[in-house]
C-alpha cells in the first residue's frame, strides 16, 4: 500500500495520531518549558479549541453541498421538477420533493402554532405569577421535558398520540376513515419536544426586560395582566420570536420521533380536502427527514436515490441556516438583549 | 349657566359619573387579570401533569421487564439490552472526553482571549449554525466522512469511533454554551483580585476561574449527557445498528456500536425479535430511568462534591 492510498483510507488515523502527538508536545511543553511556554501554550490550545468548531462546519456545508449537486447535473433532473413534482420513486428516475417539504413545513408550522401560546404562557408564569416554590420546581421540569430521548418521544407518540388522533378524528367523521397516521400527531409529538426549547428562550426574554418597565406599568395602576400583555410582550417579543424560530429549527430538523408516526409515504399530501363530511382528510405523509432517514439505508452510491437524499439534506441545511440567521437578525433588533452576548 | 360645580357636575360620592365607563373598566380589568392568571396557572398545570403521565405511562408499562439480566445480560437473540446500554455510555463517556475539553479550551478563548471582532463573529455564527444543523445530515456528513471514504468503500465502517467522533461535532456547540456560560458566570472582582495579585492569565484561568465555574460546568455537561444519551438519528448511520455479537463487552472502538435509542427504533421497524413489544417497553422505561438518574440524581450529586471542591475559593 502507498503513502498516498495510505493516506486516502486512513486518514482518520494519521489525524488521531497527529493530535496526539500534538497533545504530548503541548503537555511536555507546559510541564518543562515553564511560565513563558505555558502561556503561549494555554492560548495556542484556547485558539485550537475554538477553530475546532468553526472547521467542523465548514466541512459539513463543504461535503454536504458538494454531495448536493449531483442530481441536478449528473441525472439532468431540473430543478422545477425536483422542487415542485410530487412523484418521490427514484427508481423510476422520478425525484419530485414537494409533498415532502410541504410535509416538514406543514408539521412545523402547526407544532409551532401550538406550541407558542403554551411556552410564552409558561414563561409568564415563570417570571411574574409562580410562588418561589413552583419557580424552583419549574426549571427541572423543563430540563427533564428537553432530555427526553426523541425515539422514547415517538414510541409515546405511536401508544397516546396516534390513537388520540384517530379516534378524535374518527369521531368527528363518524366513521373509521382515517388511522391516525400523518401531520397532526407529528404536530403534537413535536409540540412536546419544542416546548422546553421555546419556553427558556421566553423566560430569558421577559427577564431581559427592565424592572423598570414593569414597575412603570403597575404604578399607572395596570393590572399584573396589563402589565404583562401590553408592557411585557411587546418589550420582550423579539426575544420570543427569536425562541419561536430556533423551535422552528428544531422541529423541522426532528427525526425518529416524527418517523414514528407521520406514516412515511412521500407520495401523498399531508392535507386534503374532500366534497363529503367533514370535508378536510389527513393523509399519512413523509417529511425532508423522514424520507432521509428511511431511503439512505437502501441507497447505493452512485444512484439517482443517493444524489437526491444529498440534495434533500442540503435542502435542509440550508432551511435550518436560514432559520439560524434569521434568527440572529431579529434578536439584533431588540431593545432589549438576553444578557448572553 | 350656573356655578364651575354644577357645570361639571362633579359624581356624588358613590355614584357612578355619567359617561365615565373608569370604573367599570377597572373592573373588568381585575376580572380578565383573575381569569388569565387562572389561565396561566391551568396550562402550567396541564403541561406539568402531561409529563408527569408521559413518565409515569412509561415507567408503568415497562417496569416489570426491568430485571438485572435483562438490563446487563447478553444473548444473540436480542432479548437481552445489555450490550445496547453498554454502547450508550461506551459512545457517551468517550465523547465526552472529547469534547469537554474542546469546548473548555474554546470558551477559554471565547472568555479570555478573543476579541470583539471578526473571528469572533465568525466563531459564534459557526456555534448557532452548528447548533441548528439536524442530527440527521450529521449522520450524513458522519457517513460520508467517517464510515465511508466519501460514499464509497469503508473508511471506519459502521463502528464506535465513527459514531463518538460524529456525537462530538453534534454536541460542541452545545458543550461550547455550556462552558462559555459557567466561566462568565465567574464574579469580574476575582478575575481582577487575582490579576491585581500579579497572577498570569494562566493562573487565573486555571487556578481561580475553573474552580468558580466548576458548579455550573458540571451541571450543564451532565445535562448535555443526558441529552446526549438519547440521540439516535446520528448514530444510526454511523455506529451502526446492531452490537458486536459476541464481543458485547469489549472495549474495542473498531466494533459496532448500536445504542439502547437505536435499538428501541430497530425493534420498532423490523420487529424480528420474538415479543418486541414488552422488550420496547422495557428499553424505554430504562431510558426514563437513566434520564431520571441522569437529571435529578447526577446533578445533585455533581453539585455536592464540586461544591466542596469549591469551597476554597468561595
Amino acid at each position: 500500500m502507498s503513502i498516498g492510498a495510505l493516506a486516502q483510507v486512513r486518514w482518520p488515523f494519521l489525524l488521531g495520531a497527529f493530535i496526539v502527538l500534538v497533545v504530548f508536545s503541548a503537555a511536555g511543553l507546559h510541564i518543562v518549558g515553564g511560565k513563558a511556554w505555558r502561556e503561549r501554550m494555554n492560548k495556542a490550545s484556547a485558539i485550537a479549541g475554538a477553530a475546532v468548531l468553526i472547521i467542523a462546519m465548514a466541512a459539513i456545508l463543504f461535503f454536504v453541498g458538494g454531495s448536493a449537486y449531483q442530481t441536478f447535473t449528473d441525472y439532468h433532473v431540473s430543478l422545477p421538477a425536483f422542487f415542485f413534482g410530487t412523484t418521490w420513486n427514484p427508481d423510476e428516475k422520478q425525484v419530485g420533493a414537494l409533498i415532502m417539504i410541504l410535509g416538514s413545513i406543514t408539521a412545523t408550522v402547526l407544532a409551532i402554532a401550538v406550541a407558542t401560546p403554551l411556552s410564552v404562557a409558561t414563561a409568564m408564569y415563570v417570571t411574574d405569577i409562580a410562588p418561589t416554590w413552583a419557580k424552583r420546581l419549574i426549571q427541572p421540569i423543563l430540563e427533564l421535558f428537553a432530555g427526553i430521548p426523541s425515539v422514547v418521544y415517538g414510541f409515546l407518540g405511536i401508544q397516546l398520540i396516534v390513537p388520540l388522533v384517530r379516534n378524535t378524528y374518527n369521531g368527528i367523521a363518524g366513521g373509521f376513515l382515517y388511522a391516525g397516521f400523518g401531520v397532526i400527531a407529528a404536530a403534537l409529538v413535536l409540540t412536546f419536544m419544542i416546548l422546553p426549547t421555546v419556553t427558556t428562550l421566553s423566560i430569558d426574554a421577559l427577564n431581559a426586560v427592565p424592572n423598570g418597565l414593569r414597575e412603570a406599568s403597575l404604578a399607572l395602576g395596570a393590572t399584573r395582566w396589563q402589565t404583562l400583555w401590553r408592557t411585557l410582550l411587546p418589550a420582550g417579543a423579539s426575544g420570543i420570536f427569536t425562541g419561536v424560530i430556533l423551535g422552528m429549527g428544531r422541529a423541522i430538523g426532528e427525526t425518529l420521533a416524527v418517523a414514528f408516526v407521520i406514516g412515511s409515504n412521500p407520495n401523498s399530501f399531508p392535507i386534503g380536502f374532500s366534497s363529503a363530511y367533514p370535508y378536510i382528510v389527513f393523509r399519512p405523509t413523509s417529511t425532508i427527514t423522514v424520507q432521509l432517514f428511511q431511503d439512505f439505508k437502501e441507497a447505493p452510491h452512485g444512484s439517482l436515490n443517493y444524489d437526491a437524499i444529498w440534495t434533500l439534506a442540503f435542502v435542509l441545511l440550508l432551511i435550518t441556516l436560514g432559520l439560524v440567521i434569521a434568527s440572529r437578525w431579529i434578536s439584533s433588533r431588540s431593545a432589549y438583549r438576553v444578557a448572553a452576548e | 349657566m350656573g356655578s364651575i360645580a354644577e357645570r361639571i357636575a362633579l359624581p356624588k360620592r358613590g355614584q357612578r359619573p355619567p359617561g365615565d365607563m373608569r370604573s367599570s373598566r377597572r373592573a373588568r380589568a381585575r376580572l380578565w387579570d383573575r381569569v388569565m392568571t387562572g389561565v396561566i396557572w391551568g396550562i402550567v398545570i396541564f403541561l406539568a401533569a402531561l409529563l408527569l403521565a408521559f413518565v409515569l405511562y412509561a415507567l408503568i408499562q415497562g417496569v416489570s421487564m426491568l430485571s438485572l439480566k435483562f438490563v446487563f445480560g447478553a444473548d444473540t437473540s436480542g432479548t437481552l439490552v445489555g450490550p445496547f446500554l453498554f454502547n450508550t455510555f461506551y459512545i457517551l463517556i468517550a465523547s465526552l472526553l472529547i469534547c469537554v475539553p474542546i469546548a473548555v479550551f474554546g470558551a477559554v478563548y471565547l472568555v479570555e482571549y478573543a476579541r470583539q471582532g471578526v473571528i469572533t463573529t465568525v466563531l459564534r455564527f459557526a456555534t448557532e449554525t452548528l447548533a441548528g444543523v439536524p442530527s440527521i445530515v450529521l449522520a450524513l456528513f458522519g457517513f460520508l466522512v467517517f464510515v465511508t471514504n466519501f460514499g464509497s468503500g469503508t473508511r471506519l465502517g459502521f463502528t464506535r469511533i465513527a459514531g463518538i467522533l460524529t456525537l462530538v461535532i453534534l454536541n460542541l456547540p452545545l458543550m461550547l454554551r455550556v462552558c462559555e456560560d459557567a466561566l462568565r458566570s465567574v464574579p469580574r472582582e476575582l478575575r481582577e483580585a487575582s490579576a491585581a495579585l500579579g497572577a498570569t492569565k494562566y493562573q487565573t484561568i486555571w487556578r481561580v476561574m475553573m474552580p468558580v465555574a466548576l458548579p455550573a460546568l458540571t451541571t450543564g455537561v451532565i445535562l448535555t449527557a443526558g441529552k446526549m444519551i438519547g440521540e439516535t438519528a446520528a448514530l444510526i448511520y454511523t455506529a451502526g445498528g446492531s452490537a458486536a455479537v459476541n464481543n458485547w463487552f469489549s472495549l474495542d472502538p473498531r466494533l459496532p456500536g448500536a445504542t439502547l435509542t437505536i435499538y428501541l427504533y430497530e425493534l420498532h421497524a423490523e420487529g424480528v425479535v420474538a415479543n418486541a413489544a414488552q422488550i420496547q417497553n422495557g428499553i424505554v422505561a430504562l431510558l426514563v430511568i437513566i434520564l431520571l438518574v441522569f437529571n435529578l440524581g447526577l446533578r445533585w450529586l455533581a453539585g455536592r462534591i464540586s461544591r466542596r471542591l469549591a469551597g476554597a475559593t468561595k
